[in-house]
């Protein structure tokens, strides 16, 4: 399984602490991605579907069983340096 | 998330909805009927001795659990690459299954295609679909259109798509070039499949070996939509079944009017049951290890 490494192009802000996460798709492809602890989830989300290839509101991304919110951040969830996040399918159908 | 609700297997058996809709017993003579939804009395047994005390069994990067055995149908397990491993057993030559993953990279293409004809390439995902390296646990090595003559995946047209959650199937044939859509709703799908019609003969050429080449066209698919029984999935519910069905008669040659709604439900057993056996088949446990 190839693992890529995310690296963030801007300068880095000296203050803002970060933290590394690791993004598994529903086919078993892993994304790290560096990010600051105080930052969206939604640009981890956007980034991630950007290298699958899909789109954003086709996947559900949970961390322990939970789905993620775009808005929430990394330190409201109390995340930790390496947590992993899965992207699942989010596709029901039936009725 | 949302608690499960649904029986244990165990008690499977009291929602079989043949015991509602038929007087008659089903068949269980080796028919063509038969084979879609029969399975062995020993197997049963032992899917449900599991379902008392259950451990998650992987296959490839996904997990079988109890959630995913009492969802087995309309979810998205069903929509997944367990397509091809339910059907592993054939040994299928000459085609290919695909994830519903898949298809949400070619809409993505799609789009971004459509806006750009001339100075669109081929990202690596799908030219490596092409070539048979992905998905990763499911990799043949085998060229669309040299090595494989069919590609068989579902499809959803769901919210993504401002329209109601639905399952469909669909064959990819590179002989007679067509995409095949098989929908046990029978409604209108072109716009769903278009993409595919578009997009696949694009990479059907861009991975042949330079010999073939020249001979391929980048001409748009034809699209078919397959006649089926009418008035099939009066539940409204059982559409990922019946596309995986479709499926399964398409592949090996069966009338495509052997499923309706009097064996909807074995057949959603059976594909739960197939799954459970997938997982445990050691063959399969060892491929699986070197992706």
């Amino acid at each position: 399984m190839s693992a890529t490494q995310e690296e963030d192009k801007k300068p880095r802000d000296q203050g803002e602490a970060r933290i590394i996460l690791k993004v598994k798709g529903p086919d078993g492809y892993e994304v790290t991605f560096r990010m600051q602890r105080s930052a969206q989830l939604k640009k981890l989300m956007d980034a991630f579907c950007d290298r699958v290839y899909v789109d954003l509101n086709s996947l559900v991304f949970l961390l322990d069983g939970r789905p993620l919110l775009p808005e929430q951040t990394p330190d409201e969830l109390d995340m930790k340096d390496g947590d992993e996040i899965e992207a699942m399918l989010n596709l029901r159908g039936g009725p | 998330m949302q608690e499960n609700k649904d029986p244990p297997p165990t008690k499977w058996n009291k929602w079989q909805r043949k015991l509602e809709h038929s007087d008659s017993p089903m068949p269980t003579d080796g028919s063509p009927q038969s084979t879609l939804y029969w399975f062995n009395e020993e197997s049963w047994d032992r899917f449900t001795e599991w379902s008392i005390n259950p451990t998650n069994l992987w296959i490839g990067p996904t997990a079988f659990n109890m959630t995913v055995a009492t969802r087995v149908g309309p979810e998205k397990c069903l929509g997944d690459e367990r397509v091809k491993n339910s059907l592993r057993h054939w040994t299928p030559d000459h085609v290919a299954f695909m994830p519903a993953y898949f298809c949400l990279q070619i809409e993505k293409a799609y789009l971004i295609f459509t806006s750009n004809k001339i100075g669109y390439i081929l990202g690596d995902i799908l030219l490596a679909y092409g070539r048979g390296e992905l998905p990763f646990h499911g990799r043949t090595n085998k060229l669309w259109g040299v090595d494989v003559d069919c590609l068989y995946f579902p499809l959803f047209v769901g919210a993504m798509f401002n329209a109601c959650n639905h399952w469909i199937a669909v064959c990819v044939n590179f002989i007679e070039k067509t995409v095949e859509v098989f929908d046990c709703l029978q409604g209108r799908n072109r716009q769903y499949v278009e993409k595919f019609a578009v997009m696949i003969p694009r990479i059907v050429k861009t991975v042949a070996p330079p010999v073939n080449k020249k001979y391929l066209l980048l001409e748009k698919y034809s699209i078919v939509e397959v006649p089926l029984k009418a008035r099939l999935n009066k539940s409204l519910c059982d559409c990922g079944a019946y596309a995986l069905k479709h499926l399964e008669c398409q592949f090996l040659g069966l009338d495509l009017s052997l499923v309706d709604d009097e064996i909807i439900q074995d057949c959603r057993q059976k594909i739960a049951l197939d799954i459970w056996e997938a997982a445990k088949d050691l063959i399969l446990i060892e491929l699986m290890t070197q992706y």
